[in-house]
Order: structure tokens, then sequence, then C-alpha cells
């Protein structure tokens, strides 16, 4: 992840700023997988619940190119709750990574903080299919037994449809 | 690499490496059981029911009182 990170970074940094690129975008996300504990007690893994996110993304920068991304996010399948998300989004041709926090408030609190990797896919002028995995570290909240955290692993497909 | 390493975990879990009585959050666990300091769903002490049946015995009481002076 962090070999990806630099890579990533030092490519972005090397690009031309791409004339193309959107000035901002708008993207539904589901995500599913895994949830592993951290803590005293057991460890092992669980399903994690699906979720679905609806972001919007505005850029920074061009050169290399870097967006803030802001949304909604709920839980589903075997719970239900409503959330937000926001962070940073870097960008090199297809590839991207993201950085952020994520906060459910209702019906209970959960504060983690979460980064992605992954590429997409061009399927016409102003939409893109992605796919990313996603690390998200749930550490503190009325959701989390005391002296417990919780780490997901999920994989992320993404449908974002560009603005200019 | 991380997509092949998602698909070897997700693997494991559908083979039963996955369990759905471990938990971190309370709402790992399915309605009346809470999540022990262990990380585990377990019948909660009161076997899920509210405190009503205690405030009732606490009404009960204070009428005996009541009742006695």
């Amino acid at each position: 992840m962090r070999l990806a990170l630099i890579i990533l970074v030092l490519s972005a940094a090397s690009a031309h700023a791409d004339p193309t690129a959107p000035l901002w975008d708008a993207e539904l996300r589901l995500g599913y997988g895994l949830q592993v504990s951290s803590g005293d007690g057991m460890t092992a893994p669980r399903a994690a619940p699906l979720t679905v996110e609806g972001l919007a993304a505005f850029a920074l920068q061009d050169d290399p190119l870097v967006y803030a991304y802001a949304g909604g996010i709920v839980e589903t399948l075997d719970r239900s709750a409503i959330g937000g998300s926001g962070g940073v989004q870097v960008e090199s041709g297809p590839m991207r990574l993201r950085g952020g926090a994520v906060y459910f408030f209702a019906p209970y609190t959960l504060f983690g903080a979460t980064a992605s990797g992954g590429g997409c896919h061009r399927m016409g002028k102003t939409l893109r299919a992605c796919a990313d995995v996603a690390l998200t570290e749930y550490f503190a909240g009325t959701d989390l037994v005391q002296g417990h955290a919780a780490t997901q692993v999920q994989l992320v497909l993404g449908m974002v449809f560009d603005g200019n | 690499m991380a997509t092949k390493l998602f698909a070897f975990v997700l693997a494991l879990c559908a083979m039963g490496a996955c369990r759905s009585d471990v938990c971190a959050r309370k709402s790992d666990c399915a309605h009346g059981l809470t999540c022990s300091a262990e990380g585990l769903c377990v019948t909660a002490p009161d076997g899920g029911t509210s405190e009503e049946p205690v405030t009732d015995a606490g009404v009960d009481a204070g009428s005996d009182v009541d009742g006695g002076m």
C-alpha cells in the first residue's frame, strides 16, 4: 500500500496536467468485504456490512490531479446506519488513491479513517466504472465495544459521472 | 495484487473461516445479543429484555411501603 502510494505520487508529480480532466465528478459506490476486530478477545474475521456511498469530488489542483470529496454513506444488509465521509483523492491516468474520514451519526456514532486505491475504466465520454480496495479503521464511537477497534477491508465498485 | 488478495480472503471466508459470533461493534450482534468485552456475541444479562420489569417491581415495592404507612 505504501509502495503504491509512493509510485502514484511520483507518477502524478511527473505527469503533465491533463487538459481533459473534469473539474468535478459524482460517484455512486458499493462496498462489501470483511471485518476484523482488534483488541482483546476474538480476532476472527466476519462479513462486513454492505456500504452504499454517494460522493461528489471537486478538483483542487490539476498537476498532480488532486480532488477533495465529500458525501453520504449508509450501512445496510444486516444493520442500518447513516453517515458522511470526506477526504482527498489523487489521480494519475486510470489509477487513483484516496484517504479520508468516515463518520456515522445515526442510530449510533462511529468514527473511522479510510484509505483506498484502485482504477477506473472509461465507459463513455462522461462515465467511468471503477474498482477499489478500501481499508477502513473504526476507532471511536458509541457502536464500538470499549477496548476494541474494527478494521474493514472492502472491494468497492463505483460508477463515476464526470462533470466538466 | 490487492484484488487477488481480497479474493483469496473472501474465498477463505466462504469456506467457513468467517464467524458471525465475533464482534467489535455492538451492531455486529443480532437482536437480543450483546457484544462482550471478549469480542463475542452473547445473550444479554437480562435476556435481551428492557428494564421495565425492574421498574414495575420498584413501583410495587413502593406501593407496599405506602400501604403500610
